[in-house]
C-alpha cells in the first residue's frame, strides 16, 4: 500500500508523466480512477484539497452570483478528497427516457445517447453508490405497508433509492492506495491546461499549490472531473493558445448552466385523510428489520460480500406528471416531494372535511402535506458560468455565476402545480392549494431553494456547434481531453445527478481503457 | 385444561378473531364510501329528511346532504360569497345546482346512491374541464363551491340548527 502524495512536498517545477491524468477526486474522478485499476494505464488522480477539508482550499471555490439569488458558491461544493460526496444526501434515481429524448417544446433538449446505452452503466453506478439493484418501478418497492398511490392517468409515482450516502473519499481510499497503477496527489490545484498550437491537443496541465510551488503533468489523456462549475472555469482559464478558452470555439463553454429548483409550490389534503402515504413522506427502509442506519449498512455490506442477496436500501416516492401530460402541457420534467406539515389554518381543515369520504370527517386528523416541486431547468444559453475580474488565492479569475430561469421554467412551475391539482380533483384523491406566490408572482421564485446540483456548462452533443463534448465525453476538436461529471448533461431531468454522472464516469472509464489498449 | 379442551378453545378463539377482524374490515371498508353501499344510502336518506325539516324543501336538503361536514362547507362558502354576486343569492345558487346536478339526476334516476355518485362525477368533470374556483389558494370544483355557498347562505337564514345537523 502506498500513501497519497502531497504536491506541497514536491520541488518547485517538478515534471510528472502519466498515461491518464484525472483532475478532481470527487464522484466522477474517483470512479474513473477505480475503474482504471489494473488497466495497464498509469493514472494520476489530482485533487485540489487534502484528505480533510481546509478553509484556504475551500476558499478557492468562491465566486460571485449575478443571476437568480443563489447560495455562496463555496458552500455548494467541496474541495477535498471525495469532493461533494462528502456532503451529499444520497438521493439516487436515473433519468427517464423522456429526459434523453428531443422534446420540441424544450429548446436544446435531447441527448446523443439513449437510455439503453447507459443502462449497464447505471447498474454499475448502483453498486458504486451502495444501492440495491437497478429497480425504479414504484410497484416493485410497494407493499401493503408502503402502497403506491393511484392519482389518475396524468400522475405517476417515481422512486428514489438512498445511498448510505457513500462518501467516496473514505470508502474508496484504500482501493486507490492499493492500486499499483494509480497515484493520487493531494493539494494540487490545476491552474491551466496547456495546449499545442491549434488547440487540438493538451500536452500538460500546470498545477499550483497554495504554498506557491508548481508542477507540470504530462499525460496522454486528460480528464476534467471538477464539477459543473469548475470544469467550465478551467477550460475558460486555459486560454494560452485559444483566447476564448479551450474547447470554446463556438462560445459554448460555461453556457446552459442548470440547477434543480425546489419550489414549495402547493399544499394538499386527501379525501381519505388517514391514507398511508409513508412511501412518499419518509425514507422507508426496505430492510427486513428496521435497523438503525449503521446496522443497515453492515447488513448490506454482508449481502454484497456474500453476493447472495441484493442490498436493501431506503426508498422514497414522489409524484410526477406522465410523459403524455408533460407533452400536452408543454412543461419540463419535475416531481412533487411530499412533506407532512402541521396546518395552522382553519381553511385546510375545512377543505379536508368538505372533500372527505370518511363517515365521520370531523373526527379525522387533519393531515396536510407540502408539495415541493423538484424541477428540471430549461437549457438556457444565458444561464452561464463566466470569469469574474476578481482573482482567488492562486491568482486565477473567480467564477461569475449567472443562474437564469426563463419563461418555460415559470410555465412549468405553474402548469405542473395546476395539472397536479386537476389530477387530484379528477381522481377524487384530494385537493391542492397553490402557495400564494405561485399564483401572484411565480417568476419571482419566492419560496424556492436549490439542490446544489450543478449541470450543463460543457454540454454533450454530436455537433460541435451545439455542444462542448461528443457522446464519448471528449472535447470537440481536442483529441485527448475528456470531461466527466454533470457538466456534460444536455438536460438535467428532475432527479439528483449523482447516479447519472457516475454511470457516465463508468462509461468513460471503459472508453479510456479501450482507447489505452489500442494505442 | 386437558389437551382436547385446549385445542377446541384455541380453534374457536382463532375463528372468532378472524370473524371479528373480517367484520371490522368490511365495516371499515363500507364506511369509507359515502353513498355507495345500501347502509350508507339509508343514512343519506335519513340525513336528507333531517335537513328538509330545517331548510324547508327537498332540493336544498338533497344538496346540503352532499357535504360530508356541514360546518366546514359553511366556512368554505363564506370564502366564496364575496367572490361573485351570483354566490350571494340563495335562489341563484340553487338554480345553478338544479341545472347541473338535481335536474339531470331526476331525469335519470331516483336512486340516492346514484345522486351521490352523480355529484362525485360532476366534481371530477369540473376539475377535468377546468371549472374550478380558487379559494385562498385551494383549487375546488365549481359545483362543490356552489354546494358550500348554498350551505353558507342557508346557514345565514336558518342559523345554528343547520350546522348542528
Amino acid at each position: 500500500m502506498k500513501p497519497f502524495l502531497d504536491a506541497r512536498e514536491f520541488p518547485d517545477g517538478t515534471d510528472v508523466m502519466t498515461d491518464v491524468c484525472v483532475i478532481g477526486a470527487g464522484a466522477a474522478g474517483i470512479t474513473i480512477a477505480r475503474d482504471l485499476v489494473g488497466s495497464g494505464l498509469d493514472v494520476l488522480l489530482v485533487e485540489s484539497g487534502g484528505i480533510d477539508p481546509d478553509a484556504e482550499t475551500q476558499g478557492l471555490a468562491g465566486g460571485v452570483s449575478v443571476g437568480q439569488p443563489y447560495y455562496e458558491l463555496a458552500a455548494t461544493r467541496l474541495r477535498y478528497f471525495g469532493g461533494s460526496t462528502n456532503h451529499w444526501a444520497g438521493w439516487c434515481a436515473p433519468l427517464g427516457s423522456l429526459d434523453f429524448a428531443f422534446r420540441p417544446w424544450v429548446p436544446a433538449s435531447g441527448w446523443p445517447l439513449s437510455p439503453e446505452e447507459l443502462q449497464p452503466y447505471f447498474a454499475r453506478a448502483q453498486e458504486t453508490n451502495e444501492l440495491a439493484s437497478f429497480e425504479y418501478d414504484p410497484e416493485a418497492w410497494a407493499s401493503g405497508r408502503y402502497p403506491v398511490q393511484e392519482i389518475g392517468t396524468d400522475v405517476e409515482s417515481v422512486i428514489w433509492q438512498f445511498s448510505p450516502p457513500t462518501r467516496y473519499g473514505p470508502e474508496y481510499r484504500e482501493a486507490l492506495e492499493q492500486a499499483a497503477n494509480v497515484q493520487v496527489v493531494l493539494h494540487a490545484n490545476v491552474v491551466s491546461l496547456d495546449a499545442a498550437p491549434g488547440a487540438d491537443h493538451v500536452h500538460t496541465a500546470t498545477l499550483s499549490t497554495l504554498l506557491g510551488s508548481s508542477l507540470l503533468v504530462r499525460a496522454r489523456t486528460f480528464v476534467l472531473a471538477c464539477g459543473g462549475i469548475e470544469n467550465a472555469r478551467l477550460l475558460l482559464l486555459s486560454d494560452g493558445v485559444a483566447p476564448a478558452g479551450l474547447g470554446n470555439e463556438h462560445d459554448l463553454v460555461g453556457r446552459y448552466f442548470m440547477e434543480h429548483a425546489h419550489a414549495r409550490a402547493a399544499t394538499c389534503v386527501f379525501a381519505e385523510p388517514t391514507k398511508d402515504l409513508s412511501l412518499y413522506t419518509e425514507r422507508a427502509s426496505r430492510n427486513a428489520f428496521e435497523w438503525p442506519r449503521l446496522l443497515s449498512r453492515v447488513e448490506n455490506r454482508l449481502r454484497r460480500t456474500l453476493d447472495v442477496l441484493p442490498p436493501v436500501v431506503p426508498v422514497r416516492g414522489g409524484l410526477r406528471l406522465s410523459d403524455v401530460a408533460q407533452r400536452r402541457e408543454g412543461v419540463l420534467n419535475g416531481a412533487a416531494i411530499m412533506h407532512a406539515i402541521d396546518p395552522d389554518d382553519a381553511m385546510t381543515a375545512d377543505v379536508q372535511r368538505s372533500i372527505s369520504v370518511s363517515a365521520h370527517p370531523y373526527d379525522d386528523p387533519v393531515n396536510a402535506y407540502d408539495l415541493v416541486l423538484q424541477l428540471e431547468q430549461a437549457p438556457n444559453p444565458d444561464s452561464r458560468v463566466t470569469l469574474d475580474d476578481e482573482v482567488d488565492a492562486l491568482g486565477l479569475r473567480r467564477t461569475r455565476l449567472g443562474l437564469r430561469l426563463g419563461e418555460l421554467d415559470t410555465h412549468t412551475l405553474v402548469e405542473t402545480t395546476r395539472a397536479l391539482a386537476r389530477a387530484f380533483g379528477t381522481s377524487g384523491t384530494g385537493s391542492i392549494r397553490f402557495q400564494p406566490w405561485v399564483l401572484e408572482d411565480p417568476s419571482a421564485w419566492h419560496d424556492t431553494y436549490w439542490g446544489s446540483h450543478h449541470m450543463g456548462t460543457t454540454l454533450m452533443s454530436d455537433d460541435p456547434r451545439s455542444g462542448v463534448v461528443d457522446a464519448d465525453c471528449r472535447v470537440h476538436g481536442v483529441d485527448n481531453l475528456y470531461i466527466a461529471g454533470s457538466s456534460v448533461f444536455p438536460t438535467g431531468g428532475f432527479v439528483n445527478p449523482t447516479l447519472t454522472l457516475v454511470a457516465l464516469a463508468h462509461r468513460l472509464a471503459d472508453h479510456l481503457r479501450a482507447r489505452g489498449s489500442s494505442t | 385444561m386437558n389437551r382436547r379442551r385446549f385445542l377446541t378453545y384455541a380453534l374457536s378463539s382463532t375463528a372468532g378473531a378472524i370473524a371479528f377482524g373480517t367484520w371490522r374490515w368490511l365495516d371499515d371498508g363500507g364506511s369509507q364510501r359515502v353513498g355507495f353501499v345500501p347502509d350508507d344510502e339509508r343514512a343519506f336518506e335519513a340525513r336528507v329528511e333531517r335537513l328538509e325539516a330545517i331548510v324547508g324543501d327537498e332540493d336544498r336538503a338533497m344538496v346540503l346532504a352532499l357535504a360530508p361536514d356541514l360546518e366546514s362547507a359553511i366556512a368554505i362558502g363564506r370564502y366564496a360569497l364575496p367572490l361573485d354576486p351570483s354566490y350571494q343569492h340563495e335562489d341563484a345558487v340553487l338554480e345553478r345546482l338544479r341545472a347541473t346536478l338535481l335536474d339531470p339526476w331526476h331525469r335519470a334516476s331516483s336512486d340516492l346512491g346514484a345522486f351521490v355518485a352523480a355529484y362525485q362525477d360532476i366534481v371530477a368533470r369540473d376539475h377535468r374541464d377546468g371549472r374550478v374556483v380558487v379559494l385562498d389558494g385551494w383549487v375546488l370544483a365549481a359545483t362543490r363551491v356552489d354546494v358550500c355557498a348554498l350551505a353558507s347562505l342557508v346557514h345565514e337564514r336558518v342559523g345554528a340548527r343547520l350546522a348542528a345537523s
